[in-house]
C-alpha cells in the first residue's frame, strides 16, 4: 500500500488570542499523494498558511491528526520532528528569510548546520551545484542585499533543496516578485516537480502558480471547501 | 548538530554583534577582575602572614605553665617546676591524626648571657639575659646548609682542660665537676627572623649599627658569640659552676625561638642536665607538631588540650580566620558585581533572542531542535564569558602588578614587607575563568530558554 505524502484527519486549530480566539482550521482532512504538485487557494485568514505551518510540522497546537509519510506528527518528540523537517522538507517564504549577515553560498548551505550527518564538503558541492542550476554561481559570494526579489527568491529555494527534501512547502512563493520574475519561480517549480519528482504544496494568490499545479485545494474560512476541488 | 556547526554559528555571532556582546562582557570581566583580584591578595597576605609570620601547618603546644606560688609559697620557697612534656606524651602526640611529625623543644633551664658580633658590626655587643632553647635539628633542615646544625660533640676533639689546648676556634666543652673535656667546634645556634627584623628596624639605627638581616645570611659562619652558661645579668644557675663556651650563627629559621638563641637539641639537653638536673633534661618544654594540611591543626589542637597541653601562640588562628573572613567579604563583593553582570548578561541576550526571532524559527524549519537553539544561545555567552574571563584575568595581574609597585614605592619599610602581596596559583586562574563563563552562562539561560520556545510558525510569519 502506498503511503501518502501528507494526511490530516479531523484537523483543527484554535489561534488563542483570549476573548479573540479564531478557529484557523475545522476539521480538515485532505490526503495528498507523493510527487502531487498541489497548490491551496483562499481569501486572506482562510488558514491556507496555517495548514501549510501545521503539516510542515512548525505548528504543534492543533487537534486532530497529521501524518507525514506515516509518521504521525503528534506523536513525535521535538527532536524527532525537527529531524523529519530537516531531512524530508524545503521551506519556502514569502519573504524569503534570508540571512543578511551571510553570503549566498552560506545562506544555501545553513540547513548543513543541523545535519547531525552532513558531510561538509559534499554539501558545499551540493549547493554550487544548486546555484548553478539557479543561474546564480556567480553570485555565491554576494550578500542577500546585493540581489533582486527574483534572486533571493532562488536563493531560498537553493536553501530548501539542499538536503534534497521529498517534500516542498511554498507559503506565497511568487507574492513578492513582479509578473515576470514570478513566472520564471513557477517555471522552476514545474521543472523541480516534473524532473525530480518533488512533491510540492504551494500556498498561493496567484493564479498562474495554481494553473501549474496538479491539484487544487481550496479553503474558506478554515475549511477544505470540496465543492470546487478539482484538477488543474 | 556538529561541534563545527556550533562553533561557525557562534563565530558568526562574534562577528556581527560585537558592539552588543561587548557591552554586556564588561560587567564580567570587572566581576572577574575584582574577584580575582582580591582572593589574590587575600591569599598573598595569608601566605605572607601564615608561611613567615605565623606558619599554620605547624603548631607548638606546650604544657601548663608552673602555678602561681601565692604570696606564701614565695615565702616558703619559690614557685614550682614547670610541668614539661614528656617522652610518652611526645610519643602520643606524634600518634594523631594528621600528625606528621613532632619536634619537642627544650628550653634553657638554667640563666646564660652572651656577648659577641664583632666581626659584623664592628665592636662586640652584649645580652645580659640570653633565653635560649634546642630543637631537633630536623626542624631547621631547609634553613641551614647540611651538616652546619648539628651538636659538634658528635664529631668530638681532643681530650682537654681549658681551651688552651684546643685549636681552630674550638674550645674546650668541659662539663662542671668533670676531669676533662673534649675540644669542640663553636655550638652552631640558629635565630629567627623576627629577632633579625627587630634588631635591624629597632636596635641597629638606635645604636647606628649596620642592618644585618642579608649580610648575616651570607657570612653566617662568621659571626661567633660567647655564652657565659649558668650565670646571667640575674643570677646564677642552682647547681654547677657557670663557664664560657663560644657559639656560631650558623643561619636563619622559622623554627627559631623569637627572642634568644636556638641550639641542637642534645646539646640543650646536655647542659640543663648540667645545670638544671635530670629533669629539666627529660623534660620537653613544648613539642612542635607538624600537620599533615592546615585543616588538620584544629583537630591536634583539640587532641593537645586532653592531654592538658595548649597552643603557645593562637595568633595563626586569629589571623587565618581574620584574612579568610576579610577574603569571603571581598569575594561577596565580587560575586555582587558578577551576579549583576550576569543580568546584563541576560538583558542583551534577551534583546538579541528577540531580535533573531526570524532568524531562530528557519534555523527550526530548516531542522534545528530547540535543544540546539538553546545550545547555540548558551554556547554564544560560554564565549563572551571566556573572552570577559580572559581580560578579567589579564585586568587583575595588571592591577596587581600596579599595587605591589605603589606599595614598593609608598609604603614604607616594614618587617616582613613582601616583595609582592598577591598570589596567583593556577587554580586561582581556572577559578577566576570558571565564575565568568558560569556567570555568563546563568545569565544567558532564561533568553536561551525562551530562544527555545519561539513559535516557528509565527515568528516566519512575522507576528
Amino acid at each position: 500500500m502506498n503511503v501518502a505524502a501528507i494526511r490530516t484527519r479531523g484537523l483543527g486549530r484554535v489561534h488563542d488570542g483570549g476573548r479573540d480566539a479564531r478557529r484557523a482550521l475545522v476539521d480538515v482532512e485532505i490526503v495528498i499523494e507523493e510527487g502531487e504538485f498541489v497548490c491551496v487557494l483562499g481569501p486572506s485568514g482562510s488558514g491556507k498558511s496555517t495548514l501549510l505551518a501545521v503539516i510542515g510540522g512548525l505548528d504543534r497546537g492543533y487537534e486532530g491528526q497529521v501524518e507525514l509519510y506515516g509518521q504521525d506528527l503528534g506523536r513525535m518528540s521535538d527532536a524527532a520532528l525537527a529531524r523529519l523537517r530537516g531531512e524530508r522538507i524545503g521551506f519556502v517564504f514569502q519573504h524569503f528569510h534570508l540571512l543578511h549577515h551571510l553570503t549566498v553560498i552560506e545562506n544555501v548551505t545553513t540547513p548543513a548546520l543541523f545535519d547531525p550527518r552532513g558531510d561538509e564538503h559534499a554539501c558545499l558541492a551540493r549547493a554550487k551545484q544548486l546555484l548553478e542550476r539557479l543561474g546564480l554561481a556567480d553570485r555565491a559570494g554576494d550578500t542577500p542585499a546585493e540581489l533582486s526579489g527574483g534572486q533571493r527568491q532562488r536563493v531560498a529555494i537553493a536553501r530548501a533543496l539542499l538536503r534534497k527534501p521529498k517534500l516542498l512547502l511554498c507559503d506565497e512563493p511568487t507574492g513578492n516578485l513582479d509578473a515576470d520574475t514570478g513566472a520564471r519561480i513557477i517555471e522552476l517549480f514545474e521543472e523541480l516537480h516534473r524532473e525530480e519528482g518533488l512533491t510540492i504544496v504551494a500556498v498561493t494568490h496567484e493564479e498562474r502558480l495554481a494553473r501549474a499545479a496538479t491539484r487544487i485545494l481550496r479553503l474558506k474560512e478554515g475549511r477544505v471547501d470540496t465543492s470546487n476541488e478539482e484538477p488543474a | 548538530m556538529k561541534l563545527a556547526a556550533l562553533v561557525r554559528l557562534v563565530r558568526r555571532d562574534l562577528a556581527r554583534a560585537r558592539r552588543a556582546l561587548a557591552g554586556s562582557a564588561f560587567g564580567i570581566t570587572a566581576g572577574t577582575a575584582t574577584l580575582v583580584f582580591f582572593l589574590a591578595l587575600g591569599l598573598g597576605v595569608r601566605a605572607v602572614l601564615l608561611g613567615e609570620v605565623f606558619p599554620i601547618d605547624r603548631i607548638e603546644l606546650e604544657p601548663p605553665k608552673a602555678k602561681d606560688p601565692g604570696l606564701l609559697g614565695l615565702l616558703l620557697g619559690g614557685g614550682g617546676e614547670p610541668p614539661g612534656i614528656s617522652p610518652d606524651d611526645v610519643a602520643k602526640l606524634g600518634a594523631l591524626p594528621g600528625a606528621l611529625r613532632v619536634r619537642p623543644k627544650l628550653s634553657f633551664a638554667f640563666p646564660a648571657s652572651a656577648r659577641g658580633g664583632r666581626e659584623i658590626i664592628g665592636h662586640d655587643v652584649g645580652a645580659g639575659e640570653l633565653p635560649g632553647d634546642g630543637i631537633d635539628p630536623a626542624l631547621a633542615a631547609n634553613d641551614v646548609k647540611p651538616g652546619l646544625f648539628v651538636d659538634p660533640l658528635d664529631t668530638p676533639g681532643p681530650a682537654c682542660t681549658d681551651d688552651a689546648v684546643c685549636t681552630g676556634g674550638a674550645y674546650c666543652e668541659r662539663a662542671t665537676d668533670a676531669a676533662e673535656g673534649r675540644c669542640s667546634a663553636p655550638v652552631p645556634a640558629i635565630v629567627s627572623r623576627y629577632l633579625v627584623e627587630i634588631f635591624d628596624k629597632s636596635i641597629a639605627p638606635a645604636h647606628g649599627f649596620p642592618a644585618v638581616g642579608e649580610t648575616l645570611l651570607g657570612r653566617a659562619q662568621g659571626l661567633t658569640f660567647t655564652i657565659r652558661l649558668g650565670e646571667s645579668l640575674l643570677g646564677r644557675a642552682k647547681q654547677g659552676s657557670p663557664r664560657t663556651i663560644k657559639a656560631r650563627i650558623v643561619g636563619i629559621s622559622g623554627s627559631a625561638t623569637d627572642l634568644g638563641l636556638t641550639f641542637p637539641l642534645g646539646v640543650v639537653r646536655r647542659w640543663n642536665r648540667e645545670f638544671g638536673g635530670q629533669r629539666a633534661a627529660e623534660r620537653y618544654s613544648s613539642a612542635v607538631v607538624e600537620a599533615s594540611s592546615g585543616a588538620e591543626v584544629a583537630g591536634i589542637i583539640d587532641a593537645g588540650a586532653r592531654m592538658g597541653l595548649s597552643p603557645k601562640d593562637t595568633r595563626a588562628r586569629d589571623v587565618s580566620v581574620l584574612v579568610s573572613g576579610v577574603m569571603a567579604l571581598l569575594s561577596l563583593v565580587a560575586g555582587i558585581v558578577l551576579v549583576v553582570s550576569a543580568s546584563s548578561i541576560t538583558q542583551t541576550f534577551r534583546a538579541l533572542v528577540l531580535e533573531r526571532r526570524a532568524e531562530i524559527a528557519l534555523y527550526r524549519a530548516v531542522g534545528a531542535t530547540a535543544g540546539e537553539i538553546g545550545a547555540w544561545t548558551v554556547s554564544l555567552a560560554a564565549v563572551v564569558g571566556l573572552f570577559a574571563g580572559a581580560v578579567g584575568l589579564l585586568v587583575a595581574r595588571i592591577l596587581a602588578f600596579l599595587a605591589d609597585g605603589a606599595a614598593a614605592e609608598k609604603l614604607p619599610d616594614f618587617p616582613f614587607k613582601p616583595d609582592t602581596f598577591f598570589a596567583f596559583p593556577w587554580w586561582l586562574w581556572l577559578l577566576g575563568m570558571g565564575f565568568s563563563i558560569l556567570f555568563s552562562v546563568l545569565g544567558a539561560i532564561g533568553p536561551a530558554r525562551a530562544a527555545a520556545k519561539v513559535d516557528p510558525a509565527r515568528a516566519l510569519a512575522g507576528s
